[in-house]
C-alpha cells in the first residue's frame, strides 16, 4: 500500500503534465493562418456575389464567368463589369432520330 | 583523488562558462539592433516615400485549402533626416525594437509627386533578431504589415475581381475567385500594432485621405475621410503543415 500511493501520485502528475501539454499543443496549434485564410475566402466569396448580382440577365440555372474591377465608395463596393459570358443551363427533350443544322460562322457572314 | 577530479572538472566548467559567455557577447546585439534600426528606416520610407504593392488571391470551391494568396512589396529612396529616436534591447530574447522618425518639408513620392509634408512627424518602429528560434512573432508582424498595405491599396485604389460562379434556381456558388491588384501608396500610418494570445499578429493601419490630399495638392474623391484597416499575419501555414 505504502509503494502504491507514491507510485500513483508519480502517475496522476505524468497524466496532469500530459493533459496539460495536449491544451498548450492545441493552442499553439491554433496560431496559425486558417483563420485570417477563412476570412480572406468569405470576402471573396461576398464580393464575387455581390458582383454577379449586378448582371441585369441572370439566369435560373447556369455559369456566369466574370471579370470587374471592384472601387470603393464610402466603404461600400462598387463594380465596373468589363467582361461577362453567361452560360444558361437548357432542358429539353434532344431527339436522337432527327438531323440537326448548325449554323456556322461564315453561313452567318454570307447571309443577307 | 576523486575529489581532485571533481575540482579540476568544476574549473573546467567555470572556465568554459565564462568564455561561452565571451562568445555570446560578441557582435550579436550589435546586429540584432542594427537591423531593427534599418527596419524601422524602411517603415518610414513605406510610410512617406510610399511603396508598390503587387498582390493577387485565389480560392477554388471555397476551400481553404484551395486558397493561394501572394503579396509583394517594394520600394527604394535615398532619405536623409532620419532619426532613431530609441532602441531597446532584450538580452534573453536577442530581440530589438527600434523607432524611427522623419520630419521633412517636402519629399518626391514614389510616383513623383512632389508632396509638400509641411513639417508632419512621422514615426514607426521595427523589430530584429539574429536568434531564428525568436523569429516568427517577427516574421508574423511583417506579414501583418504587409497584408495592412494590400488591404489599403485595394480599398485607396481598388483591384480587379475574376470568376466562374454556378447559378442553380437562382443560388450562386462561387467556383473560382481571383483578386488581384499592382498599385502604389504612401502616406499609410501605423497606429496600433501587437500579438494575439494565439501569436497572430495584428497591424491598425490608417490613411487619412483627406490629409493625403491635402499634402498632394489633390482632391481624393468618392471615399471616406479616414480609411482604417487591420492587417493579419501567422507565425504556422496551417495548410503547408498539415500536407
Amino acid at each position: 500500500m505504502n509503494i502504491k500511493t507514491p507510485f500513483k501520485k508519480y502517475m496522476m502528475s505524468i497524466l496532469s503534465l500530459t493533459i496539460g501539454l495536449s491544451f498548450a499543443g492545441l493552442s499553439l496549434g491554433s496560431a496559425g493562418n486558417k483563420e485570417i485564410v477563412e476570412d480572406s475566402i468569405q470576402e471573396l466569396d461576398t464580393l464575387n456575389k455581390q458582383a454577379v448580382q449586378q448582371l441585369p440577365e441572370l439566369p435560373q440555372s447556369g455559369t456566369v464567368d466574370l471579370k470587374a474591377g471592384v472601387t470603393y465608395q464610402d466603404g461600400a463596393p462598387t463594380f465596373d463589369i468589363f467582361k461577362e459570358h453567361i452560360i444558361p443551363d437548357k432542358t429539353e427533350d434532344i431527339h436522337l432520330d432527327q438531323g440537326y443544322s448548325i449554323q456556322s460562322e461564315t453561313q452567318r457572314r454570307t447571309q443577307p | 583523488m576523486n575529489l581532485k577530479h571533481v575540482y579540476a572538472f568544476i574549473i573546467f566548467l567555470v572556465i568554459t562558462g565564462v568564455f561561452a559567455t565571451l562568445a555570446i557577447a560578441g557582435n550579436k546585439k550589435i546586429m540584432t539592433t542594427r537591423a531593427a534600426q534599418v527596419l524601422a528606416e524602411r517603415a518610414l520610407i513605406e510610410s512617406v516615400y510610399g511603396l508598390k504593392v503587387r498582390s493577387s488571391e485565389e480560392v477554388q470551391d471555397l476551400v481553404a485549402a484551395n486558397f493561394t494568396g501572394k503579396t509583394e512589396t517594394k520600394t527604394s529612396a535615398t532619405i536623409g533626416g532620419i532619426k532613431i529616436e530609441e532602441v531597446v534591447y532584450d538580452t534573453k530574447k536577442d530581440v530589438a525594437k527600434a523607432t524611427a522618425s522623419l520630419e521633412l518639408d517636402q519629399i518626391t513620392n514614389i510616383d513623383g509627386q512632389i508632396v509638400d509634408l509641411k513639417n508632419k512627424v512621422f514615426r514607426r518602429v521595427a523589430f530584429a533578431t539574429s536568434t531564428p528560434s525568436q523569429a516568427g512573432p517577427l516574421q508574423a508582424l511583417r506579414a501583418a504589415e504587409i497584408d495592412g498595405y494590400k488591404q489599403l491599396v485595394k480599398r485607396v485604389v481598388g483591384f480587379t475581381l475574376e470568376s466562374q460562379t454556378t447559378v442553380e434556381n437562382y443560388i450562386l456558388t462561387s467556383d473560382l475567385v481571383k483578386a488581384k491588384v499592382l498599385a502604389t501608396i504612401y502616406l499609410a500610418e501605423v497606429t496600433e500594432f501587437g500579438w494575439e494570445e494565439s501569436g497572430n499578429a495584428f497591424v491598425k493601419m490608417v490613411l487619412n485621405v483627406k490629409e493625403a490630399g491635402d499634402l498632394l495638392g489633390q482632391t481624393i474623391v468618392g471615399e471616406d475621410d479616414m480609411i482604417e484597416i487591420t492587417g493579419a499575419g501567422a507565425q504556422i501555414d496551417d495548410f503547408r503543415e498539415k500536407s
